[in-house]
């Protein structure tokens, strides 16, 4: 709504008005943009028309203003962001927040934890060393992109909120597993510790590193670990967790691939420095055997094989995870435009590869 | 009774689930899902809180679906006799349980970030198919082929 100039000026010249300054009303034309609701109801999608949709390349700003709101000349810097729009966006950013958003859960009410019962001591201990695992990886999971949120500029606002809801997912993820741990009498087991792997995500020294690492590599093992674990789950309390866990990392990965995507077509000259932080963290992450996580290995074993009889049948369903893993990372890599990692991926994932289809 | 496969059981199973305020409070969900039995293919569309629609298409037109479920039909019928059984599928019978044990999976794509949308709504979708509980299916005779 345009404000007319011959109101402004009424209100400031009116008898007995106190000493006003109503620089703050717009005096040129407003945008007369009316946001219209949709289907999913009043969404960022919804809102970002007209100039406010206008995502600038650069963020040239070193303030706190909205996206759309009028500058003030006197406002102070508060952080220097990622001015680059290539070096943080994904298109589906404000899909996945949305989406976020909307399918939120409580790891205190949504799980069945009425269904977990007694289990076999070395079943409920192997559970439990899984938990451990996980408690730890979420826990890093959830401090790498916050380490990100202050350096996301307004003008790149929908990148902020998605990090801010992947952050709350993970703590969400972190709570739900250290509270399967304590529930059934076993509690939590022996710490696996941040691998190299993991320290490499956090010290990434840049976004797109840190996403290709953690959103794309990492969380998409995660998230496969998480699928198989319905397979895994003793009780319908397990079964949820997993499944509602799959979900939330799948828009993790899902941010990490159309983010990979964007730097390459906007900023292709990044493909070689890209391919480098990759042979880094192939290496540094090891092969799922190569004994870093030991308990975690021989805690899969035992869970997939139903208690310490029938490991081999274990073994055979861990290295379907194994081969699963490295095929679907891969198959996100070649989505996002990277099709060429295939020829220099780590040996160590390369030998689980299926032939390529074309 | 509504024959399994058949666009008529589908919509039932649509109806179930639409009428059923737990999928709407999953959350939203945007995925056109295929579903392939013997030589049959049907789509199944969701949209923002609903299963939006039902059709049955051509084997090629999987190609446009963002993943489609495939496996034997017989393990079709024992993961829907087992929902019907339990009112929703006991360990062995979960989506990401029978995507996980086929060696060639059970969401199937050329597409690995829309096969994705598998996992990343696979609440919704154990949903839509454990309304089918709620229905008598009647399944066809044994494969000839």
């Amino acid at each position: 709504m345009a404000i007319d100039q011959k109101v402004i000026d009424k209100l400031r010249k009116e008898p007995g008005m106190p000493d006003i300054d109503l620089s703050w009303l717009r005096e040129e034309d407003a945008p007369g943009i009316v946001a219209k609701m949709g289907k999913r109801g009043l969404t960022l999608d919804e809102i970002n028309v007209g100039v406010y949709g206008e995502v600038p390349e650069l963020a040239g700003h070193g303030t706190t203003r909205g996206r759309g709101s009028a500058p003030r000349a006197s406002v102070a810097r508060t952080a220097y962001f990622v001015p680059e729009k290539s070096d943080i966006w994904a298109d589906n950013a404000t899909l996945i927040y949305e989406e976020a958003v909307q399918r939120q859960w409580s790891s205190a009410t949504d799980i069945p934890w009425e269904t977990i019962e007694p289990l076999p001591d070395v079943v409920e201990e192997a559970i439990c060393q899984i938990c451990t695992f996980l408690t730890e990886v979420e826990f890093i999971a959830g401090d790498a992109p916050g380490q990100w949120l202050k350096q996301i500029s307004p003008d790149h606002y929908e990148v902020a909120l998605y990090l801010i809801s992947q952050v709350m997912d993970e703590a969400r993820h972190l709570d739900v597993f250290r509270k399967r741990a304590l529930v059934n009498g076993c509690g939590l087991l022996e710490a696996q510790g941040a691998t190299r792997g993991l320290r490499n995500i956090l010290d990434a020294k840049d976004f797109t590193e840190m996403s290709a690492l953690m959103h794309v590599l990492a969380e998409g093992f995660v998230q496969t670990m998480f699928r198989t674990g319905e397979f895994i789950a003793q009780n319908e309390a397990e079964k949820t967790i997993f499944r509602l866990c799959a979900q939330d990392e799948s828009r993790h990965v899902g941010f990490g691939v159309m983010h990979l995507r964007y730097v390459l077509e906007h900023a292709p000259e990044r493909r070689e420095e890209i391919h480098h932080y990759l042979d880094r963290a192939e290496q540094l992450f090891g092969h799922p055997t190569d004994g870093i996580n030991s308990g975690l290995q021989e805690a899969l074993l035992i869970t997939m094989s139903g208690g310490m009889k029938n490991l081999d049948k274990g073994a055979e369903l861990a290295l379907a995870l194994n081969k699963k893993q490295a095929n679907e990372y891969m198959h996100r890599l070649e989505v996002a435009g990277l099709g060429d990692r295939r020829e220099r991926m780590n040996p160590a994932f390369g030998m689980l590869l299926d032939p390529p289809k074309n | 009774m509504a024959k399994f496969p058949s666009i008529e059981w589908f919509k039932a199973i649509q109806d179930v689930a639409n009428g059923d305020d737990r999928l709407r409070k999953l959350g939203t969900c945007d995925a056109v899902m295929g579903v392939k039995v013997r030589d049959k293919a049907y789509e199944i569309t969701f949209e923002a809180f609903d299963c939006t629609g039902v059709r049955e298409i051509s084997e090629a037109d999987l190609a446009n679906t963002d993943f489609y479920l495939d496996m034997p039909y017989e393990t079709w019928r024992e993961m829907l006799e087992n929902i019907k059984q339990n009112g929703k599928p006991d360990r062995q019978y979960t989506l990401n349980t029978i995507d996980f044990l086929a060696p060639e999976g059970f969401a199937k794509s050329d597409d690995q970030s829309k096969k994705d949308s598998f996992y990343r709504y696979g609440q919704t979708f154990q949903q839509f198919f454990n309304a089918s509980a709620e229905i008598d299916t009647e399944f066809a005779a044994p494969a000839t082929a």
